[in-house]
């Protein structure tokens, strides 16, 4: 069955608008993924109203293209620049930019997209077997096993939001809940929280909502905090790259790490809430402390393994991460959020019934998963030192760029001069809780999945005579509950320990 | 005042808010006693949302490894030495966008909005400024209306022919 899903999947991404939508979809994600504060999720946000109309798979497929561009891009100016454009990339400018420092950033660009590719490609290796698999248990989910599923998602983007953070996250994805109930309520037709404005009757739109709070708030912190970035990349752009070569022996070192930290980034990609951020800086942890004599002391000062690790680990997770969303519907991230958006603005609702149903769209994102990273690899590398010029736009032209295409982007969908007022007073408050440090990533997730937990708690409780007993009848709900409590009073707990033990 | 508490005030005030629009809506005709109403959801959320909130206000700031106690940083340093002015002069830029969308058109209100933009941002090379304005408006202009027949409002070009 996979045999003939790969098929499926060749037959599909191998035509020539779709390999020149996954081409383009690199390259436009690379260089939007490069521009320093723009992350993943904005670059795929703006590529959102590009793609409207596109078929499904062309769509997604591009989109695919525009992640992998766009993790790229993020590591590009965190070698370069020392500026990460989002928590993925954080562990790649610690062994990167010091590479970059010593005339080796052609070396470290090219260590990144070889890490990038191997990471992606093992991945998707995984999603091949483990997807398919996992959708055919999900078939037999039901309304109480999905309610089960998305506390667990919502909870554990919380839990895994870091230190200290636990609880601004938790309050940042209740608001995004709360922002999902605005509108017309679909089972009742009953209108809620409209404030009597005939404009948010459809409720807020999910391309509004993520482009205020990432890339217009993302480009208006870059003014706010006006940095040193646009002469570092002058300099860095007119720097020499250095060779892009690695040697043979430089790969047999890497290799092992790259393996290791492949897997590991594949699989803590699959669990809600963890993805990228945590797998790359788990991944730089383990070969450090795998690392002996020499190899431990280069860590930070521009080693090769140190740097692969991050690399490999980010973009397997991130390809993990498309396990949840395919098979489950439920994205586990900021980022799937944002792809989860643009699969329903194509019309398509991913869960198990996308395999079944369009195994062409679930096919064709698998394989070209693989044809983007060597897109990646064979088009964007060569090309990387001309890419990077575009670092050197100064930032007077680049801000407000964005600022059009975001306001742009969701006004054409709508043609109401209201949205554009309504992304810039949701910008506003993205700006006030940025600088106040609560992380915009819970809120989204917690947006796009209010709708689905709200529905399907509702179709389990009619399901049950409306007694909650549905919480524990099943084993899987009850299953899927347990582990929740345990993610989410672990932290708690350890949290509060930690707060009331004596200052020494 | 810590920073985070003043974020957590603030979501604390909104789901009180919240809360009380949530006992106001309306019930659903004929889905009386069906477990769920519209409101169930919106009445739990502002419980959590105040429960979480207050949490933030009593316990004492976390203590963080990654960033040495940030989190003791106070409000008024998270808004410190920051370049107020040109942000909110895009702001205004943005809203005067959707002022002037509709009725000035599109062509003319985006090249005014990104001249106002790169003015802001503190560029001064008037042709330059000019020559991408225009360039990138009249581009993306003619990929919308003649490539992807999308259509554009004309606004005051209208009256001149040109729509």
């Amino acid at each position: 069955m996979v045999l003939e899903g790969i098929m499926t999947g060749l037959s599909t991404a191998f035509t020539f608008t779709n390999i020149l939508m996954v081409s383009l979809g690199v390259f436009a994600g690379t260089f939007i993924g490069m521009l320093p504060g723009l992350g993943p999720i904005s670059t795929i946000a703006l590529m959102i109203p590009i793609t409207y109309g596109f078929e499904p798979s062309s769509g997604l497929i591009l989109m695919a293209g525009v992640y992998y561009g766009a993790v790229f891009g993020g590591s590009t100016s965190s070698i370069l620049l020392n500026t990460p454009g989002e928590a993925s990339t954080v562990a790649t400018s610690f062994d990167g930019y010091p590479l970059a420092q010593v005339g080796k950033a052609g070396k470290a660009l090219a260590t990144a997209a070889y890490s990038s590719f191997s990471g992606g490609t093992i991945g998707a290796m995984f999603l091949l077997f483990a997807a398919p698999a996992l959708a055919v248990v999900s078939l037999s989910f039901q309304s109480a096993d999905y309610f089960a599923l998305m506390v667990m998602g919502l909870t554990a983007v919380s839990a895994f939001a870091g230190k200290g953070q636990f609880l601004k996250a938790a309050l940042m994805t209740v608001l995004g809940v709360m922002l999902s109930t605005v509108g017309t309520d679909d089972s009742t037709g009953v209108q809620r929280f409209t404030l009597g404005q005939l404009d948010l009757i459809d409720g807020i739109s999910f391309l509004l909502l993520a482009m205020a709070t990432f890339a217009l708030s993302e480009a208006l912190i870059s003014v706010l905090k006006p940095g040193e970035t646009s002469n570092a990349a002058q300099t860095a752009v007119k720097d020499k790259f250095g060779s892009l070569k690695v040697s043979t022996q430089e790969f047999r070192e890497i290799a092992p790490s790259v393996g290791r930290s492949s897997v590991l980034g594949f699989f803590i990609g699959v669990l809600p809430g963890a993805g990228a951020t945590i797998a790359s800086f788990l991944a730089y942890g383990m070969e450090q402390a795998l690392a002996k004599g020499r190899a431990k002391l280069q860590f930070g000062k521009g080693s090769l393994k140190g740097l692969a690790a991050p690399e490999t680990a980010n973009n397997a997770a991130s390809t993990g991460s498309f396990v949840p969303l395919l098979t489950l519907g439920i994205p586990g991230s900021g980022t799937t959020a944002v792809m989860l958006g643009a699969l329903i603005s194509y019309g398509v609702q991913p869960g198990p019934r996308l395999f079944a149903e369009n195994p062409e769209v679930f096919w064709s994102v698998i394989v070209s998963m693989y044809l983007g990273n060597i897109v990646l690899l064979i088009l964007n590398l060569p090309l990387i030192p001309y890419i990077a010029r575009l670092l050197a736009v100064p930032k007077p032209f680049l801000v407000p760029f964005v600022l059009f295409f975001s306001l742009i982007g969701v006004y054409l969908v709508s043609f109401n001069n209201f949205d554009i007022y309504l992304m810039v007073g949701f910008a506003a408050c993205a700006l006030f809780f940025r600088l106040l440090d609560f992380p915009m990533a819970p809120m989204l997730l917690g947006f796009v999945l209010g709708g689905l937990l709200e529905e399907n708690l509702r179709r389990a409780l009619l399901i049950n005579d409306s007694s909650l007993s549905f919480l524990w009848s099943r084993p899987i709900t009850l299953i899927i509950l347990v582990i929740t409590a345990v993610v989410l009073f672990l932290p708690l707990y350890r949290s509060l320990v930690e707060k009331f033990r004596p200052q020494p | 005042m810590r920073r985070d508490k003043v974020g957590a005030l603030v979501i604390l005030a909104l789901s009180i808010v919240y809360g009380a629009m949530a006992f106001n809506i309306p019930e659903a005709p004929g889905v009386e006693g069906a477990g769920v109403t519209p409101s169930s959801l919106p009445i739990a959320l502002s419980a959590t949302g105040i429960v979480a909130s207050l949490l933030i206000l009593v316990l004492p700031a976390p203590r963080r490894i990654d960033r040495d106690d940030e989190d003791e940083s106070s409000f008024s340093d998270a808004f410190k030495g920051l370049d107020w002015r040109c942000a909110a002069f895009l702001f205004l830029l943005m809203v005067g966008y959707g002022l002037t969308l509709k009725p000035l058109g599109f062509l003319i209100s985006t090249i005014l909005f990104l001249w106002g933009g790169f003015w802001t941002m503190g560029e001064r090379r008037i042709k330059l400024m000019l020559l991408v304005s225009i360039g990138v408006t009249v581009g993306f202009w003619f990929i919308l209306t003649q490539l992807l027949r999308i259509y554009l409002e004309p606004g005051v070009l209208h009256f001149l022919g040109m729509d």
